[in-house]
């Protein structure tokens, strides 16, 4: 570990931040313009690479994704050159091939009927990364360009700025009661549920699990493992298991509440509470009616909003309780220590969230829309997914099936979700009733 | 002999990266086809292809009706306010 002010220029953290506000301040000032993503089709696979403009073909992404694919290898190039972990050449080449397979994964992703099942691009860059590092063995050279933590890190601190604290206040009381009460009580049930009684040894994955249950699911993943330095098997499982369980929630949650006639609004933060994906929850509000659309959609904004908080905690957790545990024989950290074995890049994550919420809503009067029109859809918003994606082409490129195999701890981490997420959902519907229907029933 | 094992290991990599290949195509061709599980396991699939529901975001700012879904929102609660003050 690179301790001192050397570690702003050797570490992956800072290097992290670095490159997340160049992109953010690139983004203030204009100077990065309109970042290509790869667009719907439904028969035409080539239609995704297509600019159409009025039902018209007007040109095409290809060149556009190069300059995208030299721009990152770029920009990250400069921190790995910094940080002497791979060859220039060797991680330029691999890079071109983690992209290839990014590209393709958003483009399995952004098919239409795909897109309607709520499988994203997080589950196709694993299978394609699985699928060849469990078959032909990824090559050297590709691996030189999966840099798992820094395309991870690099992501947070730019989904930093998608965090505006604000919204928070969007339902009032009862959103704030069903997304802030209950998340954090399921966190710790589950952690001490996975560590206590489940005497789970692995306490990464257990935390990992609890986050991804609690708030939003692969979002809150991704910044808790990145937060307690987890192993990549540790987020695959977990982001395999919320998958699974996300869409399974999406078919049968508004089936249920329809069957038994409950409430539309209180179905609706019920929904928002627990699915754990946001498209997820659109889904499902929608078949209750447009007003549990709106509702669970915007009880799931205000619990996503948590998972900078949530980051922050657990790396605070981590260093100051986990890590002393798990070192017993160094005796206890000074505040020195702590602060080296910090994980930065959050500090860079909530400084995006700070700048967003408390300079860049204020300075356009207060419009939320504004902001994420102008800054945050076009330029952060797309680089953030374009991180997380070559993150989890990256991961499968890294991981095998015995690994994950060894993880399972005779199928702990499955019951693990199981039983955090039926306490979630009876705590959620418990707290839900009394915000809607008992302490604020005209609130919608 | 030593040569003969690895090449055969190496066609064993390839059979067993191609099968898997297939298997991804098929889960691709699969979900793609516009299929909907018969009877109520399928009822919301339905009601997002005819409603063209993007399922799939992971976060909120994804959600490409987001703002709407927002405003709506604050809309409602506008009318609730309104209406009590009545």
């Amino acid at each position: 570990m690179e301790r001192g002010i050397r570690s702003l220029w050797k570490s992956e953290d800072w290097w992290a931040v670095w490159i997340g506000f160049i992109i953010i301040f690139g983004s203030i000032a204009k100077i990065i313009p309109k970042i290509p993503k790869v667009g719907k089709w439904t028969g035409d696979p080539l239609k995704a690479f297509m600019v159409i403009k009025d039902d018209v073909v007007a040109g095409n992404i290809f060149i556009p994704l190069l300059f995208l694919m030299i721009f990152l290898a770029i920009l990250t190039a400069i921190g790995i050159a910094f940080m002497r972990t791979e060859k220039i050449g060797r991680y330029m080449a691999g890079f071109v091939g983690v992209f290839v397979i990014a590209v393709i994964s958003y483009w399995i992703a952004n098919q239409v009927n795909i897109k309607y099942w709520g499988l994203s691009y997080a589950l196709w860059a694993l299978l394609v990364g699985l699928l060849i590092s469990n078959t032909i063995g990824t090559p050297g050279w590709l691996k030189a360009g999966a840099k798992t933590e820094l395309f991870i890190k690099i992501g947070l601190v730019l989904l930093g700025a998608e965090i505006l604290f604000k919204k928070i206040l969007s339902l009032g009381p009862p959103g704030l009661m069903v997304a802030w009460i209950v998340t954090p009580v399921v966190v710790i049930f589950m952690y001490r549920f996975g560590t206590s009684l489940l005497k789970m040894k692995n306490k990464e994955l257990v935390i990992i699990i609890a986050c991804a249950t609690s708030v939003c699911g692969v979002s809150a993943a991704i910044a808790a493992a990145a937060a307690c330095c987890a192993k990549k098997e540790d987020l695959t499982l977990a982001v395999g298991m919320t998958l699974i369980f996300t869409v399974l929630m999406m078919f049968f949650m508004p089936l249920g509440i329809k069957f038994i006639g409950m409430n539309d609004v209180l179905g609706a933060a019920w929904m928002g509470g627990t699915i754990d994906s946001t498209g997820a929850v659109v889904a499902a509000g929608s078949m209750l009616g447009p007003t549990a659309e709106k509702v669970a959609a915007v009880v799931k904004m205000i619990q996503n909003v948590l998972i900078g908080l949530l980051a922050f905690v657990i790396a605070v957790y981590w260093v100051t309780v986990v890590n002393r545990e798990q070192c017993e024989t160094e005796g206890r950290p000074n505040a020195m220590e702590i602060w080296y074995r910090f994980p930065k890049f959050v500090i860079g994550f909530l400084a995006a969230s700070l700048l967003f919420s408390f300079v860049m809503v204020p300075a356009m009067q207060g419009n939320f829309n504004l902001v994420e029109s102008t800054y945050i859809n076009s330029v952060t918003k797309v680089l953030r997914g374009w991180f997380f994606c070559l993150a989890f082409v990256a991961i499968g490129l890294e991981s095998n099936f015995k690994d994950l195999a060894s993880r399972m701890e005779g199928g702990k981490p499955l019951s693990l979700y199981v039983i955090g997420q039926s306490f979630n959902l009876v705590l959620t519907l418990f707290i839900a009733f009394l915000a809607f229907m008992v302490f604020f029933p005209d609130a919608i | 002999m030593k040569l003969e094992r690895k090449n055969n290991n190496l066609l064993k990599r390839w059979i067993r990266f191609f099968a898997g290949l297939i298997i991804l195509v098929l889960m691709v061709v699969f979900f793609g086809s516009g299929y909907t599980p018969p009877g109520a396991f399928g009822e919301v699939l339905r009601h997002n292809q005819t409603c063209s529901i993007d399922a799939s975001p992971l976060f909120y700012s994804e959600v490409e009706n987001m703002a709407v879904l927002e405003e709506g929102v604050r809309e409602l609660i506008e009318i609730k306010k309104s209406l009590k003050e009545q």
